[in-house]
């Protein structure tokens, strides 16, 4: 799909499709969204799908997401989870973002999950950090980077003490 | 590493002041002072210093700068403890690893939040249908009473029609006054070989034994037109 061709082209802009809210627990492996193309009361259905689902699928890569269409009375979303179990979350003249919130807040992760998530992965993953609770404590432990200035003196080039003396 | 009064600046060079003179408010700290090591000159080791007199108002004002300092130094020293604390909590595995029995709580009580607003949703729903219900009975009742209001007035229009053609037949030609029918047709032979001029005039056929009163040249004229 070239770039800003078709509707609403920022949906699949990097920046929006990481802003979604909405990242599933690990226990959840299809989440499904049934809903009609017309209807008052599947409104915000529509607009959930238009705009967040493909937010969804982005931060859900290893989730089958999927749509149906004029196939309920009613709109709702289905999650099933690895154990079997499914939850059903009635989204009918719900708008979009009460949708997306309570789904966040049923079947998403928590901020403090996904924080120290992050974090974890982030320092293991990364070899480049250093500092506090990273695998190393300080850059001048790589061979070649300057020795700390608390154990070896810094080069006399880079000392004001010899730079700005009186020749 | 300078210290100097702007106005001397100019006045002054660097090894002048290097010196140290006194005159000079262009002095070196670094390079002229004693070293730190040295200890207290004999002529200065019983040296009291004066201690500075404050002013009731110049302490107060001390005072409140410093309760402000400690206040703020206070409040950030508290958040970045509190940081740490929150980082050492989320920043291990077992934060995020749940037992199988809390995850199994933490489930249940997301079931008990959807249930509670799918019950929400369901109440709404069964309102909106209700109305939707009446909605349409009153729809269906409407059309029902408005398709009465149809066909009474078709029945009627039917029935004026029917009674018309009553009156009409009257005058029906049938089997039985038939021969009377022809007999007077024949009596009366009727002419539609006629003509109507602009003013009404009606001017008959040759063949026409009711010839209307009227002068040969006239007939002409008119047939002409």
């Amino acid at each position: 799909m070239p770039f800003m061709k078709g509707r609403e082209p920022i949906r699949r802009t990097l920046n929006y499709l990481n802003a979604g809210k909405l990242v599933l627990k690990d226990k959840v492996r299809i989440f499904s969204v049934n809903y009609n193309t017309y209807g008052d009361h599947h409104a915000g259905a529509r607009d959930f799908v238009f705009w967040n689902i493909p937010q969804i699928q982005f931060k859900n890569p290893e989730v089958q997401v999927l749509t149906l269409k004029n196939l309920t009375p009613s709109p709702f979303v289905r999650c099933y989870f690895e154990d079997g179990r499914d939850m059903l979350i009635d989204i009918e003249g719900r708008n979009k973002d009460d949708i997306i919130q309570h789904l966040v807040q049923v079947v998403g992760k928590t901020r403090e999950q996904l924080d120290a998530e992050a974090r974890l992965k982030e320092s293991k993953d990364n070899p480049a950090n250093f500092g506090y609770g990273c695998g190393r404590h300080c850059i001048c432990e790589i061979p070649g980077q300057v020795r700390c200035p608390g154990t070896v003196p810094l080069p006399e080039q880079m000392r004001g003490k010899f730079k700005f003396a009186p020749k | 590493m300078l210290r100097a009064s702007c106005q001397l600046l100019t006045q002054t060079a660097l090894p002048a002041g290097k010196s140290g003179g006194s005159g000079f408010a262009l002095e070196f700290v670094r390079w002229r002072r004693k070293p730190r090591w040295l200890p207290v000159a004999k002529s200065k080791m019983f040296r009291v210093p004066e201690r500075k007199k404050q002013s009731e108002e110049e302490r107060t004002e001390l005072m409140r700068l410093h309760n402000q300092y400690k206040t703020q130094l206070r409040s950030v020293r508290q958040f970045l403890r509190e940081e740490v604390v929150r980082h050492e909590e989320t920043s291990t595995a077992d934060h995020i690893v749940l037992t199988p029995e809390q995850e199994e709580a933490e489930f249940l009580k997301c079931v008990d939040i959807n249930a509670t607003w799918n019950a929400k949703i369901a109440k709404e729903r069964d309102q909106r249908l209700a109305k939707e219900r009446e909605d349409k009975v009153a729809y269906v009742q409407e059309r029902l009473e408005a398709r009465q209001l149809r066909e009474e007035e078709r029945r009627e229009q039917a029935n004026l029609r029917v009674l018309r053609e009553i009156e009409s037949s009257k005058t029906f030609i049938t089997r039985e006054n038939l021969d009377a029918a022809i007999e007077t047709a024949l009596a009366n032979p009727v002419d539609h070989n006629f003509a109507i001029d602009l003013a009404g005039n009606l001017y008959r056929g040759r063949n026409s034994s009711q010839v209307p009163d009227s002068t040969p040249s006239s007939n002409q004229h008119a047939l002409s037109n």
